[in-house]
């Protein structure tokens, strides 16, 4: 390289006149004015937007359900119920009533003998069921439709 | 905490007052040398045993960490091969010891929501509902505190409870979430089936054999009984109920339709992880969040009676933490009948009790 071209380089470098520091306030301005003018256009739309009713659902409508929360409450498909027992098969003994015995007819005594026949007939109820128990006894004799133990 | 846990027959040899094995189950009417054995693909692969006498087939074999028992009668032969398969993908879906079940999927998920299968939102949903129903006594959100008090790994297999660590518990289940099926747990909340698992495996597959043409179906998971139809007894279902302190029938009950479910405390017992002579009882009490002590709680064993073995497995648990008997009215407010067993031995009933009582 010649001596010419050396001191041409050297001669613009030396007469750059603009500081770093102007470009620095350049940038600074023109932010600080693109921030005031976003800051401005901002609180433009924000009054245009109040003085609007909103068409947007807030928390407060039913619609909206916050993330964490039910839509409806959980609920199970069944609910408890009894199970259906065995109908007991009643065996009832005809049983001959006794003669009548001639009595005097007051309204006491035809309860009572009401009362009288009421336990006739749950006494043979009562020998049916027992009846019944037997016959359940012997089929349990014979074995079970399963064993409910203590499980998990 | 895994090494400290033994084998459930070696705990249960030196547990006090604890039930018979019910590995072995009782099939006292099932081995009969005059059956024809069948051979049925799933059925085959694990049974016990399976008979058929006089139009009545009865299969016997592991599911769900406990003995699987299913009476079909008047019903196809297949019948029975779909209800261990059902049985089956029902344990696929819920055990908490397979890592990619629905429920193992929902525990792990953190508060975010998981496609599940429909059976497992019906199971949640049942879950929800036993809480409400019994105001919070049976609550299936405690298996963070029942892994770290010990029960982390199956006692039928070596499969272990892996639980997220450094989080806080989460027990109000009114804030899952179920929609279609997707379900949300709260984050920290960790479902275990447990019995409700397999008395509502009970009821399903028990309903789908009547739905396929048997006349009559019993299924029975652990004890969980569901009879649905003609029973296989002259049309009726007798059930027995075992003591919780020797493998002996105790009383028998017998019903056309619905569910006998049982529970006892000593039916699955565990070491404590650091100490290794207190032994603790599966049953966890949901007011402290601990197990309730098999060797001084007063009711050792609960029966209830319902329409579903869902419910009656629901209510067995909420009598199990009961501290004392004088509550044997809880179910008869759904029409439920039960009978607890004290540690003394005697017996108390509810008052419809007696109408199945044979």
């Amino acid at each position: 390289m010649t001596d010419d071209r050396l001191s041409a380089l050297t001669a613009r470098r030396a007469t750059r006149d603009k500081h770093p520091a102007r470009s620095a306030r350049v940038l600074v301005t023109g932010v600080s004015v693109s921030a005031l003018a976003s800051l401005v256009s901002a609180f433009t739309v924000q009054a245009a937007a109040n003085s609007q009713p909103s068409s947007v659902p807030t928390q407060n409508d039913p619609q909206i359900t916050p993330i964490g929360q039910s839509p409806v409450p959980v609920t199970p498909p069944t609910t408890p119920a009894p199970a259906t027992p065995v109908r007991q098969v009643v065996e009832i003994n005809v049983v001959q009533p006794p003669t009548p015995v001639q009595r005097v007819s007051t309204p006491q005594q035809t309860q009572s003998s009401g009362g009288l026949g009421g336990l006739d007939w749950n006494g043979a109820g009562g020998a049916g069921g027992g009846s019944t128990g037997g016959g359940l006894g012997s089929i349990g004799g014979g074995g079970s439709s399963g064993g409910s133990g203590g499980s998990g | 905490m895994v090494a400290s846990v033994r084998s459930e027959a070696a705990v249960r040899a030196e547990a006090p007052a604890a039930p018979a094995d019910r590995a072995g189950f009782d099939g006292s009417n099932i081995c009969n040398p005059r059956a024809n054995k069948m051979s049925m693909s799933e059925v085959s692969e694990r049974v016990i045993s399976v008979d058929r006498i006089d139009g009545i087939v009865r299969a016997v074999f592991p599911s769900m960490g406990n003995t699987a028992r299913i009476t079909i009668v008047e019903g196809d032969e297949a019948l029975m091969d779909h209800a261990a398969r059902r049985l089956r993908q029902l344990e696929e879906s819920w055990s908490r010891f397979i890592s990619t079940s629905d429920v193992s999927r929902l525990n792990a998920a953190g508060g975010v929501p998981v496609i599940v299968h429909p059976d497992t939102v019906r199971l949640v949903r049942h879950m929800v509902g036993g809480w409400m129903f019994t105001n919070g006594l049976f609550d299936p959100s405690m298996l963070g505190e029942l892994v770290e008090a010990g029960y982390s790994q199956s006692m039928t297999s070596h499969s272990i409870t892996v639980l997220p660590t450094g989080i806080e518990w989460s027990k109000d289940l009114s804030n899952v979430v179920i929609d279609a099926d997707s379900i949300t747990l709260p984050y920290g909340m960790l479902l275990d089936p447990g019995g409700i698992g397999k008395g509502l495996a009970a009821d399903i597959v028990a309903s789908e054999l009547v739905d396929l043409g048997a006349s009559g179906a019993l299924v029975s998971v652990g004890g969980d009984i569901r009879c649905i139809g003609r029973g296989d007894i002259d049309g009726r279902w007798i059930i027995d109920i075992e003591s919780p302190f020797d493998r002996h029938s105790m009383c028998s009950v017998a019903i056309a339709e619905g569910a006998v479910a049982t529970s006892s405390l000593g039916a699955k017992l565990f070491r404590n992880p650091d100490d290794s002579s207190d032994i603790r009882s599966h049953i966890m009490d949901s007011r402290s969040r601990r197990t309730v002590d098999p060797t001084s709680h007063d009711i050792v064993q609960a029966s209830v009676i319902a329409a579903e073995c869902v419910w009656a497995e629901v209510f067995t648990k909420a009598y199990l933490v009961l501290d004392s008997a004088t509550r044997i009215e809880l179910a008869a407010e759904h029409g439920l009948d039960a009978m607890v067993v004290r540690r003394d031995g005697s017996q108390i009933t509810s008052h419809g009790w007696k109408k199945y009582q044979v």
